[in-house]
């Protein structure tokens, strides 16, 4: 059974959890990035890392989001970049926000796995019908029609 | 544990319920992990006995975390130890209530998987029955030693080895089908 696409969302989701904690501890937004992505392993989160290493080289972090925003293809870690620069260029709380966000990536993790399961059930139905069921007529059929035949003598 | 183990994943998240609670107590860490090794669940009580052992014996948390990590092996006990890393670095009150959220996280899971387990091994059954069948037709056909004589010329040898290739790969195809997929570890 293959893994569920979202698997990058639920990494995501981590990531936002750890995010918010170091932001409601007082850290600032470019170190909280920096300290998540230095934390990450896997290579789920490398867009972070890609925001983080932009951030750390001097860029601005809303120019940095607006950078990341537009490179990802990954439409969950652009809501993040826009939240991350929106939130920097307006001065709205954050940490406040990411919860919330981190709830919706983990919801949307149970469904599809939810539905990979499902779909792991129908297909469990396929070597049956594609193998089992031919193999059954054939070996029901086979020896009538060599009787028929009368080769078996 | 594996991740696909839904019932030790709830086990796990009634322990996370119990550290949080401990924790919103205002127990510290240690003692926190040393009441989960006497109430925990059986099945996780070794892994907080050994970040209990650690944290006693003076490690400094990132360590006992780590041993911890690496002990357990696991994407949810990565997550459970960053959170503690990032509340204990930046000094945040959110400790109890993050890992409250895990555990109802990780309790949702786990109902998923328990329910998945379950109906996957009904569609193992199933699929075991339907691989059966073929065979419990020939062995009825060769009740008869007119059928008995056709399967055992060449050519019904042959379709026989046929059949017992098709079974395999069918049951092959349906157990790698009916494998629950590891999660991914993020912060290993």
């Amino acid at each position: 059974m293959r893994s569920p696409r979202s698997e990058r969302d639920l990494a995501l989701a981590q990531a936002t959890s750890l995010l918010s904690i170091c932001l409601s501890g007082g850290a600032s937004q470019r170190e909280a990035l920096k300290w998540v992505a230095n934390r990450a392993t896997g290579s789920q989160l490398e867009e972070l890392a890609i925001l983080a290493e932009t951030i750390d080289s001097g860029v601005s972090v809303e120019q940095a989001c607006a950078i990341a925003e537009s490179a990802t293809e990954h439409p969950r870690f652009r809501e993040l970049a826009v939240k991350i620069g929106l939130s920097n260029r307006l001065g709205s709380q954050l940490a406040d926000q990411l919860p919330q966000f981190a709830q919706s990536l983990r919801a949307d993790w149970l469904s599809e796995l939810r539905s990979t399961f499902l779909r792991a059930e129908t297909r469990m139905l396929l070597p049956q019908v594609m193998l089992t069921l031919p193999m059954t007529i054939l070996f029901s059929l086979y020896p009538s029609l060599q009787i028929l035949n009368g080769s078996y003598i | 544990m594996k991740t696909t183990d839904g019932k030790a994943l709830l086990e796990y998240a009634s322990d996370l319920e119990l550290l949080s609670s401990s924790l919103a107590a205002g127990l510290p860490l240690d003692e926190a992990s040393a009441y989960l090794t006497r109430h925990g669940s059986p099945h996780h009580r070794a892994r907080w006995l050994k970040l209990h052992s650690r944290l006693v014996a003076g490690l400094p948390l990132q360590s006992a975390l780590h041993d911890f990590k690496v002990g357990s092996a696991d994407a949810w006990s990565d997550q459970l130890c960053e959170i503690v890393m990032a509340c204990e670095v930046y000094n945040s009150s959110l400790l109890s209530n993050e890992i409250i959220d895990q555990a109802a996280f990780m309790r949702q899971a786990g109902d998923l998987l328990v329910d998945a387990k379950r109906r996957l091994s009904a569609a193992k059954s199933i699929a075991w029955l339907a691989l059966a069948a073929p065979w419990l037709l020939v062995l009825m056909l060769s009740s008869r030693t007119e059928n008995r004589q056709v399967f055992l010329q060449p050519q019904g040898l042959a379709i026989l080895t046929i059949g017992v290739v098709a079974s395999a790969l069918a049951f092959q195809i349906s157990k790698r089908i009916a494998t629950l997929p590891e999660m991914n570890r993020v912060f290993a």
